[in-house]
């Protein structure tokens, strides 16, 4: 109904709409909102729909018109509510012709009679396209309870937005930690807590539930990164807890009591240990493998009382070696990044997938960046051990959660610089340098939607495709499939 | 004639039901308003009108936030009673009272109830009419013509009613009976009872038997009133039935102090009879309007408490729970609990949105500096009814937070804030900070001293006196903080009374006129003979009743 009211509108409009002439020139950017302006952009996405933002001064206009044009191909939108809602076909017409260029985005406003053009801004469209699709949580961002959220996809070419999975059919669980190996839809896994607790796996079109907890040392599974065989999974096990601070414009300290490593044995349901991942003077947690899966990286810190000192945590970027083959983990730890000297904390690796590059996150302390303003996004050159923060992605605000696209041109991370509370997914395009492009937010059908929207997008991951399983599919193999218990190797 | 009589009966019920409904269940109405949120803005419009069954959400919607007016609920009730039964008499031929007015009394029934949700009766209403409708034109016009407007309503009704179209279809309630209200808990199968009478109700009234029933009704106007008066009695016996069966009067008290609370009616809350003192929530809303009046200390005993959890109860996951703590927690000047717990009440609300607790959202976060957050609730309650003006104030502190200093409430709280960074620890430990913030805050002070005194703690009671109640100056001399500058209140007095030697009663200035009420308790206690049970009604009202019932306990 409102694809055809808009497919209607636009109809009308671009009968009519002329590019007016303009009676004054501002030097002014116009303000719109999202903020789209010099970003860097995919030639698949979505129309980056946009509105003139609340400003008193915008409430004066009567009337706007934006031009996007790219080597004399131009799409004119008028608008008296402030919204510009492109066509998609138009949209993606003039961004397939505009590979590697820049496209010119004019913005005219109409006030006392008057057409004022705005300072002209430039998109440029890169070269490489980006994974169909992102899967993500969405969840209020409140902190003890859950009463609706789920993980869905959206299909980045349109607004079209799908459920993978819901709590609204596993009795109001909580569920997390989707993941997918190699950006692969058909191959991945989720967790579900409480009600229908476990890890559920899915491959080759067929779930699995495996029953986490196996044994003291390993009583759950929690953050995970599979193997790139398919054959393993890596999973920290952590004694998570939460408080809010007191004063503290962070709001919420995430923290764990405890944490380990260990690889999880898909074919073989079995757990993969070393005594070196799984002593208890140090916290382990965010393991992640290398592409050639033979090295797994992790956090690491040493364990502090908690939650008093939890201002003194600071996790190190490690990494150990993995014989996918044997499934046996090497002797030797090497640190990449020491953050006890540096005072600092990594968390959230991820190695691009040509193993040139790791994305992690830096901030002050503890390992749940995604609560902390000060976390930003640091590249590692894995070949010369280079450090350099992903400047142009990087905001005030949180910058965290990351994922590399499947041929590593682009990155999405979870960032709360809209309003300070609530995630949005950003992305990002890096070069062949490993630096970071002006990122622009997941665009909207309606630009005002993120304005009313009560929930965050948590942990985006890109796909290069659908999941093509069904919510039902998940409730299902919750509500009835028996769960793996998995044992040590 | 006997339809006249019929609308005209109606109209009366309709007027009885209003009437009935305020007096017995205008605080039902006033809950329910908190269930949505309704918006003036085309975007909200389109998130509704853009798919099936939105639209007569919408239009509940915009009906249920004037709920939130005393009579509103009970008048729109009446409406709806009204226009089923009337609907349904009009399709039985008005030949079946007992079905028409059951289906609408049902109606006004299930109204009354938290969960029940008003789409559903709107879609009968329409389903009945828009039949009446059809069967109008059907006697009026070609069958052809008929049909072609039969088909048109019915495509009209889905897009209106939806009938469980979609997954973001939420009319599908009706036909799953999922409730957003509360969705943690299982719908009750009575929202089908109209339905189900209202069909049964146009099956009987079409049997033969009912024409022969016409016939003797026309016959003698006596009839009527043999044929009339037991059905309508039989209805209203049934459908009485049917609300007592939902009734319960802890639920009830709940609700009524809920929206006393929700309206800041402070002074209602505290007069307000309770069924029980056992249910320590109830006691709970007593104790937090005594904080709120920032008399906690001085009343508290004006209440007859049996422990701690009569100031505030553990979270076990309820909404209200939830939403009492947060407004506990503020009265304790506890920001950050504050927060979560509003946090977690929204959870339970549709789309994650409580107009209500926005407000308490946008207070916190202004509190906090994090302007741009308190932005984006404002921005969604500017377009409401209710909300609007008090969202436009908070407006003004926007990128202003000097201004915070201008209103003596949200000042007070932010100077709450502790004075170092520390995560919240337990709720005694985190008062502790804020006493240790803000020297002229009473709200926890008065909880944590009356936390101590209720669990007998008489040694940490005395510690908190010292620490809390007095500032220590260069000099070592000792004065009250700015929060008690008139002195400790009644209950600390009448329990330092008990705690120190005699000597120490000036120190702790206890006036001259709590060691007379001591004196006549104690003269109150030893005439009869220690049994507290039968002291005079002032003396169970001390700190000195409480402590002694007590030890007699434990």
């Amino acid at each position: 109904m409102k694809q055809l009211l808009y497919i209607l509108s636009f109809l009308l409009v671009s009968c009519s709409v002329k590019e007016p002439g303009a009676d004054i020139l501002s030097d002014s950017l116009p303000e719109i909102y999202p903020d789209y302006t010099f970003c860097t952009i995919p030639a698949n996405i979505a129309p980056l729909r946009f509105m003139l933002a609340e400003t008193a001064e915008n409430k004066k206009i009567d009337d706007a018109v934006a031009v996007i044009e790219c080597d004399g191909q131009k799409i004119i939108e008028s608008s008296k509510s402030y919204k510009f809602l492109f066509n998609e076909d138009d949209w993606h017409m003039l961004l397939q012709s505009a590979k590697g260029k820049e496209i010119q985005v004019k913005v005219y406003t109409h006030k006392d009679s008057q057409w004022t053009l705005h300072k002209p801004f430039q998109i440029k469209v890169a070269d490489e396209e980006i994974d169909s699709h992102l899967a993500y949580r969405l969840i209020p961002p409140g902190y003890d309870l859950w009463y609706q959220l789920g993980i869905y996809q959206r299909d980045l070419t349109s607004y079209k937005e799908t459920a993978i999975a819901v709590n609204r059919l596993t009795d109001h669980n909580c569920m997390n930690c989707h993941s997918f190996n190699m950006q692969n839809p058909n191959t991945m896994m989720l967790h579900m807590r409480k009600d229908h607790g476990g890890t559920y796996i899915r491959k080759d079109g067929k779930i699995e539930k495996i029953n986490g907890k196996v044994d003291e040392e390993i009583p759950n599974m929690v953050y995970p990164y599979w193997h790139p065989s398919g054959k393993y999974i890596a999973f920290s096990t952590n004694d998570t807890h939460q408080k809010f601070h007191m004063k503290d414009k962070n709001r919420i300290e995430v923290f764990d009591n405890k944490s380990n490593v260990f690889v999880y044995d898909v074919v073989n349901h079995q757990a993969i240990t070393t005594p070196l991942l799984t002593d208890s003077i140090h916290f382990e947690t965010f393991p992640t493998f290398s592409p050639d899966g033979k090295t797994l990286y992790y956090c690491s810190a040493p364990s502090k009382k908690m939650p008093d000192e939890y201002q003194d945590v600071h996790y190190s970027l490690c990494k150990i070696s993995f014989d996918a083959e044997k499934g046996t983990f090497g002797t030797r730890i090497d640190t990449l990044y020491n953050a006890t000297t540096q005072e600092k904390s990594v968390s959230f690796p991820r190695v691009s997938p040509d193993g040139k590059w790791l994305v992690f996150t830096l901030s002050n302390y503890g390992n749940f960046s995604i609560w902390h303003k000060d976390a930003d996004l640091y590249i590692y050159n894995l070949a010369t051990g280079e450090i350099k923060p992903l400047s142009a992605a990087n905001s005030e605000n949180v910058d965290s959660y990351h994922s590399w696209s499947s041929k590593g041109h682009w990155m999405v991370f979870s960032s709360r610089r809209d309003d300070g509370l609530y995630t949005r997914p950003y992305f990002t395009y890096i070069d062949a340098k490993g630096q970071s492009h002006k990122p622009f937010m997941l665009p909207q059908e309606d630009p005002s939607f993120y304005a009313d929207f009560m929930m965050s997008y948590n942990i985006p991951e890109l796909i290069n495709g659908p999941v093509t399983a069904t919510p039902e599919e998940f409730a299902e193999a919750a509500l009835h499939l028996e769960g793996q218990n998995v044992k040590r190797k | 004639m006997m339809k006249n009589n019929v609308t005209f009966l109606n109209l009366i019920l309709a007027f009885l039901v209003i009437i009935a409904l305020h007096n017995f269940c205008a605080f039902d109405f006033m809950y329910k308003e908190q269930n949505s949120i309704f918006r003036f803005s085309s975007e909200y419009a389109v998130s509704y009108f853009n798919h099936p069954g939105g639209a007569i959400e919408y239009l509940a919607n915009f009906i249920r936030q004037f709920y939130y007016y005393p009579w509103v609920g009970s008048i729109v009730t009446g409406i709806l009673f009204w226009l089923t039964t009337t609907g349904v008499s009009i399709l039985t031929k008005s030949r079946l009272p007992l079905f028409s007015i059951t289906v609408g009394l049902l109606i006004a029934v299930l109204e009354v109830n938290e969960d029940y949700m008003m789409e559903c009766s709107l879609a009968l209403i329409l389903c009945i009419w828009c039949t009446n409708a059809v069967l109008w034109l059907y006697n009026h016009s070609n069958p052809i013509i008929t049909s072609i407007l039969a088909f048109c309503l019915l495509v009209l009704l889905f897009y209106l009613l939806g009938f469980g179209y979609g997954d973001n279809a939420n009319f599908s309630h009706i036909w799953t009976l999922s409730r957003y209200s509360n969705t943690f808990q299982e719908a009750t199968k009575e929202a089908y009872y109209p339905w189900g009478i209202a069909v049964l109700a146009v099956l009987f009234s079409r049997l033969p038997f009912m024409r022969k029933c016409e016939n003797w009704l026309s016959k003698a106007k006596k009839n009527v009133f043999i044929f009339y008066i037991p059905q309508i009695i039989l209805s209203i016996v049934c459908c009485g039935l049917l609300y007592y069966k939902q009734y319960d009067a802890n639920t009830a008290a709940l609700k009524r102090l809920e929206v006393r609370r929700w309206h800041n009616q402070w002074n209602s809350i505290i007069a307000e009879p309770l069924p029980t003192w056992d249910f320590p929530v109830l006691v709970c809303y007593k104790t937090l309007a005594l904080a709120k009046r920032g008399e906690l200390s001085k009343y508290l005993m004006e209440f007859p408490h049996a422990g701690s959890n009569h100031l505030w109860i553990p979270y076990n996951g309820a909404r209200y729970e939830a939403d009492l703590l947060s407004d506990i927690y503020m009265a304790q000047g506890n920001i950050a609990m504050a927060q979560e717990m509003a946090f977690n009440a929204m959870g339970y609300y549709k789309n994650n949105i409580n107009a209500r607790l926005l407000l308490r959202l946008i207070e916190t976060n202004l509190i906090y500096g994090a302007d741009e957050v308190a932005q984006k609730y404002i921005h969604l309650l500017e377009d409401t009814w209710v909300y609007a003006e008090k969202a436009t104030y908070y407006q003004s502190f926007i990128g202003h937070p000097e201004r915070l200093q201008e209103d003596a409430y949200l000042n007070e709280l932010r100077n709450c804030l502790t004075l170092s960074e520390r995560l919240t620890k337990d709720d005694l430990e985190d008062m502790k900070g804020i006493m240790a913030s803000n020297t002229s805050f009473i709200g926890a002070r008065d909880y944590y001293g009356c936390f101590l005194l209720l669990c007998n703690m008489k040694e940490d009671f005395l510690k908190f006196v010292d620490e809390y109640c007095y500032e220590i100056h260069e000099d070592t001399s000792a004065t009250l903080v700015p929060a008690y500058k008139d002195g400790l209140p009644k209950v600390f007095q009448e329990a330092l009374l008990l705690f120190v030697a005699q000597t120490d009663w000036e120190k702790y200035g206890i006036s001259a006129e709590i060691q007379q009420q001591y004196a006549s308790f104690q003269k109150n206690l030893d005439a009869v003979g220690g049994n507290l049970r039968m002291l005079p009604r002032d003396c169970m009202k001390t700190y000195w009743f409480y402590s002694l019932r007590y030890a007699q306990k434990s």
